[in-house]
């Protein structure tokens, strides 16, 4: 028997990206209910799907269908669409990344998820390609200490993969206007959420190299939209660097582990499109380079594959490991938000 | 009949030269003497003072070999007392595969540069070097250090260039390894509408040059040329245009920077000679 989701969000993610994930699953998931906070496009996907669509999220919570809710709204709604879907007695809750923006709030949906049994599971992506796990692998079997990491992405607009992957587009996300980035706490704002939207999808690898944040070193905005951050977690240096661009080739979204020994690169695949694992590669000093092979399976598939496991009793939820990785990402932003200010004060 | 070109003698100890003067039959001759000829000094030891006593030698011009340390009072030293053309041969920075770069971003600046690369404690200064240089090269003017730290086995950086299309940040990442070939590895990444990647792996014999667009990827044609026969060719040009290169004020400004970025092993090696 299939899982029963709601949705709560119909933006880019849902449309793009889970909907047509789901496709991959082999049955294992259906979608009963899409909710969306009144921009009618739950409708639009409830038509495609078979699903019921409503507004707001009481209806989707009361809807006794639904055995996992997936919140894909903005992050700031995470926490409490997590407390609510717990009160609701839903028994699974799939939640976009960043679980929380907030220490407090991190603490208090772990917490609640926690006593209550509650499946729990965050959609960093890269976490569950299986490409990560064999570079994990290398690390440890060849005890290289770990020296140094760096995550460097270079993204087009996401439009060129939505299409690859779904019908009815464009899915474009809510405009904003553009920030005011001279103002420094619209700038620090700005910061925060590229780290807990984008690199938060490193976290949990960057939690398992570099555990503990010491200190920023830099943190800067890039034009047009991007940013570059240097932190220091004990003997382990860390350098994020991000743009988005307007136009601009594939994707690139590179992990590179520096060891004592050797250099490990992790290529992760565009956002949205099923291209199967990263591709890992490792320098050793001899400048020998090795090659190891792509699964089919992406993060994507693999993350609601990890969740399906969960609901069939295979494997426990790793409260404490998401908890940390909630608080690491928070951490970071927070002290990247304060370092950038200082810049600004200078 | 045309007049035989004269050629230019060439005094060198170092293989790598030698082959480079046999691959130059038309222009170069291998000389007995420093007198009139371009001097070819191995960049190790105090390479400065080879400089200036080949050049007291009657050098035409000095080429240093792949200069592994390059203090700053000894470098300055050199750029106020040197009289012939000095060529330098980075060879994780060639000139040839730094004006690939330049001109693939001609038209579409980056909008963040980062620098990575890794060697061992020996090599660490003149690969730092190579960096710098290439996030000299590619800010198109100097350098202003923003923050920087280092570990024992590395460092972290931000640099931002003023150049021509506005300011730049360059982030540059050092690590330190324990052991391998020589040679040390580098990759540049420039993010923008235009994605350009150099990788300079010595011990792999690589140096290319990747650029990507919305249109798709090119791997620019690679540079086969020798470092050692691009260096002599250059001091070859530098003699018969009759300018002195700027490469010394480019390792200045390298070895002025590279102080922030050297990691704490590379600085103890560097003490434990410095006391031998």
């Amino acid at each position: 028997m299939p899982w029963n989701i709601g949705f709560l969000g119909a933006g880019p993610g849902v449309a793009a990206l889970h909907l047509p994930t789901l496709g991959y699953l082999d049955g294992a998931f259906r979608v009963v209910h899409l909710a969306d906070a009144g921009s009618g496009r739950a409708r639009l996907l409830a038509e495609s799907t078979g699903a019921r669509w409503s507004q707001g999220e009481a209806q989707l919570l009361a809807d006794p269908a639904v055995d996992v809710v997936a919140i894909c709204s903005p992050p700031a709604e995470h926490p409490r669409q997590i407390l609510q879907a717990v009160a609701a007695g839903k028994g699974a809750i799939f939640c976009e990344k960043p679980l929380a923006l907030t220490h407090a709030d991190a603490d208090e949906v772990v917490a609640v998820c926690r006593a209550a049994g509650t499946l729990l599971l965050v959609g960093t992506n890269h976490l569950f390609d299986s490409a990560w796990g064999r570079a994990k692998h290398h690390l440890v079997a060849l005890e290289g200490r770990v020296q140094a990491v760096s995550v460097t992405l270079c993204l087009p607009p996401n439009g060129r993969y939505h299409e690859l992957v779904a019908e009815g587009g464009p899915f474009l996300p809510v405009r904003r206007g553009r920030p005011d980035l001279s103002d420094p706490q619209v700038a620090q704002g700005v910061l925060h959420q590229l780290l807990t939207g984008l690199a938060v999808h490193d976290v949990p690898a960057l939690r398992d190299l570099a555990p503990v944040i010491d200190g920023v070193i830099y943190a800067r905005l890039v034009p047009p939209i991007g940013y570059a951050v240097g932190y220091r977690a004990g003997d382990v240096l860390v350098q994020l660097a991000m743009t988005m661009v307007p136009q601009g080739a594939d994707a690139l979204w590179k992990m590179v582990v520096e060891t004592s020994q050797d250099r490990l690169e992790v290529d992760f695949p565009p956002a949205f499109v099923h291209a199967g694992s990263a591709a890992t590669r490792v320098r050793s000093t001899g400048g020998r380079w090795t090659e190891y092979r792509r699964e089919a399976e992406d993060g994507y598939t693999a993350e609601w594959r990890v969740l399906a496991e969960l609901l069939d009793g295979g494997m426990p939820v790793e409260y404490d490991e998401l908890l940390a990785d909630a608080h690491y990402a928070i951490d970071l932003a927070d002290a990247a938000a304060v370092k950038l200010g200082e810049g600004y004060n200078a | 009949m045309r007049e035989p070109r004269k050629r230019v003698p060439v005094f060198t100890e170092l293989p790598g030269y030698g082959a480079a003067v046999a691959s130059m039959a038309v222009s170069t001759v291998p000389a007995d003497g420093a007198a009139g000829a371009i001097v070819v000094l191995s960049g190790h030891d105090d390479w400065w003072d080879g400089v200036l006593a080949a050049q007291a030698a009657g050098a035409a011009a000095v080429v240093v070999a792949a200069p592994l340390v390059a203090p700053t009072d000894a470098v300055q030293g050199l750029l106020d007392n040197a009289a012939v053309p000095v060529l330098l041969e980075r060879p994780r920075l060639r000139p040839d595969v730094v004006k690939q770069l330049v001109d693939a971003l001609a038209d579409a600046p980056p909008s963040l540069v980062t620098v990575e690369c890794s060697a061992v404690a020996p090599e660490a200064a003149a690969v730092i070097h190579d960096a710098l240089g290439w996030a000299r090269a590619i800010g198109q003017g100097r350098l202003a250090l923003q923050s920087a730290s280092t570990t024992l086995h590395g460092s972290i950086g931000l640099l931002q260039a003023s150049g021509a299309d506005g300011p730049l940040d360059i982030t540059l990442m050092v690590n330190v390894v324990n052991s391998g070939r020589p040679g040390g590895f580098l990759r540049l990444t420039c993010l923008g509408e235009v994605l350009a990647t150099v990788t300079v792996d010595v011990p792999a014999g690589v140096a290319s040059l990747d650029v990507a667009t919305e249109k798709g990827a090119l791997r620019l044609p690679t540079c086969l040329e020798a470092t050692e026969r691009l260096a002599l060719r250059r001091a070859l040009q530098a003699l018969e245009g009759g300018h002195i290169p700027a490469d010394l004020a480019g390792l200045l400004d390298d070895s002025q920077l590279s102080a922030s970025f050297i990691p704490g092993r590379v600085e103890r090696l560097f003490r434990r000679s410095a006391s031998v």
